[in-house]
């Protein structure tokens, strides 16, 4: 007979920890699989990217003095603004790269959100819905949902996550969790500076974890059983286990995280610009990745807007911005595809460049800084087929009101229907729904309920021209 | 645990360790406890953890090699002192050959296993 030690205590203290509601699983609800999935409205995704760049501008840049140009009593005379298409001015000192790839972009001027403090508005564009504290435990990350959707589509050969985020610690919620979704489709979110270190390993030590692993393959076989009883959570961490491990074997993920110094330069020598070129760079292996979602922090200037001296300001973000956002782009633009070398890897890309929500128009507060503004702001779409140079929607001279909104509604569109856009470009059903998730609650991939009543739930298919 | 904890001093590698496994900072909610398959890829590589399983100095592997002439009595403590619970009749039987093979490499691998186990990954 077996002897009984200390350790076949663990099951039943884990399920007491579970039961006492303490621990750390008790914050995140059982994942459910398989999904109760059924078909929504009738949509025809355009399933015209391979992959999605979400690109957050985090904190919420100044709309009147970036995207929605707009001259007003607080605009500085330094700007140096110039036409960039035929309703769109754009500053140069701010922009001087950005302003030269406006001809890819379509902007959207005419965006709504029901948001105005950070941590829901960023929470907002993470799900794509309004934050429920009620349900916020079951609900997944928009990334992880494509994650799920996308598990058929990966081939042998993809060990990258699908779902791949950076600096995104940096924003107000952090990296969501995938809710009611099993944690295999979780993002992997890297800290650039922490990973660009981190991640290199050389052919030693590829051996001398390779000989670990084994060790550790060993002991994991030799108590099989017990694991057994910790159920499907525990299981769930354990495959993370075999992710990982593909990876780092992977001389593709190494290789992703090697970044040289004329890179680092011309993407600007920012957290953001080495997010910038670590996307790049996991885009254009080919690895499996086909969502990636980079937060660039600091917009929130309430005070000393245009103040040089200030530790941050609307002249160093946007120079931050410029170097990391116009670079990738470039780069995205002029790199082949692996799957078809006759289309570039921004062709099969859709980028899309927004914050959660713009900020007060008109003159400066009385901090002369800017506020927080939901009534309009606008997003950049570039890649996979979307119209370059195209300007939609339009607001009034002070970029304070919507005047049009640019696609085939009278309402203006909101971040679900960029999310619609995102999943549309990817070949995913937006209006699909889930019926058994934990609180019973029916999860809609973009909820025609949104904030403030019934919304429409169409992507944006005017930057498609 | 991370995520209860107030920031450890230093930064670098260990601040990049605890955020992996959601340390927030004092202006931030606590995180959601979302697994990650970067938390596996920190817990196998980061020097948080290879520094500190390498029998060096006065680390806890080299103290345990200098202190415990028995190899059964390495393995013991290392795993009372990992997984607070002694190794089953099979985990000693694998862990011995470990360190029968290279005391000091066996010994390190071992930790190495241990923290990297998902008992380790899943109650601390």
């Amino acid at each position: 007979m077996k002897t009984r030690t200390i350790g076949d205590l663990f099951p039943s203290r884990r399920e007491l920890l579970r039961l006492g509601g303490a621990g750390l699983l008790s914050a995140s609800v059982d994942a459910i699989w398989p999904l109760d999935s059924r078909a929504g409205a009738r949509v025809a995704p355009r399933g015209n990217a391979r992959n999605v760049l979400f690109f957050e501008i985090s904190g919420a840049v100044s709309h009147v003095e970036s995207f929605d140009f707009k001259e007003n009593p607080g605009t500085p005379r330094d700007l140096d603004v110039h036409k960039v298409g035929p309703d769109l001015s754009m500053s140069r000192l701010l922009f001087p790269r950005l302003e030269k790839q406006m001809h890819r972009f379509a902007v959207v001027r005419s965006l709504r959100s029901h948001e105005e403090v950070h941590f829901r508005g960023q929470y907002y564009v993470q799900t794509g819905r309004q934050l429920n504290v009620a349900f916020a435990r079951e609900i997944p990350a928009i990334g992880s949902v494509i994650a799920m959707e996308l598990e058929p589509r990966r081939r042998p050969e993809d060990t990258f996550p699908t779902y791949m985020s950076f600096n995104l610690d940096k924003a107000f919620p952090g990296a969501l969790s995938t809710g009611f979704l099993p944690p295999r489709f979780s993002v992997v979110d890297i800290n650039p500076e922490a990973a660009v270190k981190g991640m290199k390993l050389d052919d030693k030590a590829v051996e001398l974890l390779q000989e670990r692993w084994r060790l550790l393959s060993r002991l994991k076989e030799a108590e099989r059983p017990r694991l057994a009883a910790y159920g499907t959570q525990m299981a769930s961490y354990d495959s993370f286990y075999d992710t990982a491990r593909r990876l780092l074997e992977d001389q593709r993920w190494p290789a992703a995280f090697l970044i040289r110094d004329e890179d680092r330069k011309r993407y600007g020598n920012t957290a953001v610009g080495t997010s910038a070129i670590l996307a790049r760079n996991v885009l254009t292996s080919d690895g499996g990745t086909r969502y990636i979602h980079i937060c660039h922090p600091g917009w929130d200037h309430h005070v000393q807007i245009w103040d040089r001296k200030a530790s941050s300001n609307h002249y160093v973000l946007c120079a931050e911005f410029d170097a990391a956002f116009s670079s990738l782009v470039e780069d995205l633009a002029t790199t082949p595809s692996k799957a078809d070398p006759n289309r570039t890897v921004l062709d099969e890309t859709l980028v899309v460049a927004m914050s959660e929500f713009g900020r007060t128009p008109g003159a400066l507060n009385n901090m002369a800084g800017r506020d927080h503004y939901n009534r309009c702001f606008p997003a950049l779409f570039a890649g996979a087929g979307s119209k370059g140079g195209l300007v939609l929607g339009r607001t009034d001279s002070e970029g304070a009101k919507c005047l049009e909104t640019g696609w085939s509604r009278r309402d203006q569109p909101r971040i679900e229907n960029v999310v619609a856009t995102m999943l549309s470009a990817l070949g995913i059903d937006w209006t699909k729904e889930i019926h058994n998730t934990p609180s019973g609650r029916t999860y809609t991939y973009v909820d025609p309920l949104g904030a403030n009543g019934i919304i429409p739930t169409d992507e944006i298919a005017t930057i498609y021209g | 645990m991370a995520m209860q904890l107030s920031g450890p001093s230093g930064g670098g590698d260990l601040k990049y360790f605890m955020q992996t496994f959601g340390q927030s900072n004092r202006n931030n909610p606590p995180r959601p406890a979302a697994g990650s398959p970067l938390q596996p890829l920190v817990l196998m590589q980061s020097p948080v953890v290879t520094e500190r399983v390498a029998a060096t100095g006065d680390g806890r592997v080299q103290k345990l090699l200098d202190s415990c002439g028995d190899d059964g009595r390495v393995v013991e403590e290392m795993f009372l002192g990992t997984l607070a619970r002694l190794p089953s009749d099979e985990e000693r039987k694998i862990a011995l050959e470990a360190l029968a093979r290279n005391r000091r490499e066996g010994a390190e691998n071992l930790q190495w296993a241990l923290v990297n186990l998902v008992d380790f990954f899943f109650n601390y």
